[in-house]
Order: C-alpha cells, then sequence, then structure tokens
C-alpha cells in the first residue's frame, strides 16, 4: 500500500511493478487517472489548476481511505498519489491503482476510492481559466 | 470552568477570504461552544463566510481538533485541551 500527496507523481511504470510484486494471486491491475481538463464546467477554458493540501493530514486520511476500501473489498493491494501545487492542462493530477484477483471487485473498489479521495481526503482545488480564478466547492457527502 | 488558549489555522478558501492563516484565541470555557463565540468575535463581520447562525458553524465548514477531523460532531460541550489546534477548513474538492 502507498498513500502520497507531493509535489509530483511516481513513474506510473514504477507504482505498476510496485504493486505487481505485492502478490502472485494478483489478476487483475486496474488505473485510474486523474487529468487537467481544458474546460471548466461553466465552459471557460482553463489555464491551470492550484492544488494545495493540508500537508499533515491529507497522506493521513489517504492512507485511512486505502485501508477501508482493501478490507471492504478483500482486494489484495492499492495505490495512491495526488499531486499538490500548479498543475498545468493535460497534465496528471491523480493515480489510483488497485489489484485483484478478479475484475469485479478491482472496479468496485477502483470507483470507491476515486471517489472517497475526492470527497475526504483534505485537498482543494483552484481552477485558474482565462477570465478568473476560483475555488471548487466540494460536496457534502453523508457518510 | 476554567478558560483555555487555542490556536486556529485557516485553510484554502477560507484562508484567503478571512485573509487570516493563524490566530490565537483566548477561551472563557475550554470548550467547543466557546471557541465558536471567540471565533466569531475575531472575524465579526465576515462571519458569515464560517458560520450559519449566532452559534452554528455553516456546513461545509470541516474542523479538525488535534489533526483529528470531528466531522459533524462539533458538540458545543466538547472539551478543548489549553493549546490546542483546530483546523477550519472547506470540504474536501481534490481529483
Amino acid at each position: 500500500m502507498l498513500a502520497k500527496v507531493n509535489e509530483s507523481l511516481d513513474s506510473l511504470d514504477d507504482l505498476i511493478s510496485r504493486i505487481k510484486e505485492f502478490s502472485s494471486d494478483i489478476g487483475a491491475i486496474l488505473i485510474f487517472i486523474g487529468v487537467v481538463r481544458g474546460q471548466a464546467k461553466t465552459g471557460e477554458r482553463v489555464l491551470h489548476l492550484e492544488y494545495t493540501a493540508h500537508e499533515t493530514l491529507a497522506p493521513r486520511v489517504l492512507e485511512k481511505v486505502l485501508r477501508r476500501v482493501i478490507s471492504k473489498y478483500g482486494i489484495i493491494d492499492a495505490i495512491a498519489e495526488h499531486k499538490i501545487g500548479r498543475v498545468p492542462v493535460g497534465e496528471d493530477i491523480m493515480y489510483v491503482l488497485v489489484a485483484s484477483r478478479h475484475r469485479e471487485e478491482g472496479f468496485a473498489a477502483l470507483k470507491d476510492l476515486v471517489d472517497s479521495i475526492k470527497h475526504e481526503v483534505p485537498i482543494w482545488k483552484k481552477e485558474v481559466t482565462e477570465q478568473r480564478s476560483y475555488w471548487v466547492e466540494g460536496e457534502k457527502v453523508d457518510p | 470552568m476554567k478558560g483555555c488558549k487555542v490556536e486556529v489555522r485557516f485553510y484554502a478558501k477560507f484562508k484567503e477570504e478571512l485573509g487570516l492563516a493563524l490566530i490565537q484565541l483566548e477561551l472563557e470555557e475550554a470548550n467547543f461552544r466557546s471557541f465558536l463565540k471567540a471565533l466569531r468575535e475575531r472575524i465579526g463581520e465576515k462571519s458569515a463566510i464560517l458560520f450559519r447562525d449566532d452559534t452554528q458553524l455553516r456546513d461545509d465548514v470541516l474542523i479538525a481538533i488535534n489533526e483529528q477531523i470531528v466531522g459533524d460532531v462539533k458538540h458545543p460541550e466538547v472539551t478543548l485541551n489549553n493549546g490546542a489546534i483546530i483546523d477550519i477548513m472547506p470540504l474536501p474538492s481534490g481529483g
């Protein structure tokens, strides 16, 4: 398991090798790559995103989310890395990898992980468009 | 009940909108109710950024006490230790 919130992401190839080494029972590796989209929900052209995080809480909550999802779906292992700082359009923001015995539980775990990271880990995003910059509002999710 | 001093840290949108990163508050009583009262007095006319009424925080305010997220458990009688660190954060919007 690896939970990281940092100014740079590790290479995806390295992360795949790392998760593969964990067990010979792995039958599927599922990967989510979050990328900065060039158009905001308002239709404005995005120049870049700025991510900031609670330095100590963000990695701790990320690790907690990983542990919960691994246990809930019985998957073999998971990795999540989230970038902070300025991230231009087209660049990767987040890698989430899930290793499972079969694809079904892997897909379910991956979706849960990505949703939980967005809603629970204290990381915040500011969208900088051609016209303005604004903080993106988080959504309140009932437990 | 004896009072206490707490340190309050603001993050992201709240840090910008309030123009505050870190403040210290002296509380009349060492509990969450007293903290909210002192915070509201300190931020004055900008209190609507964090408060929905005189005594309650808005739903989009996330609180951590001594680096533990307290979620919806913001009970007024929750005790605070002297030197407690209280983080005031917006809801997460990463990814």
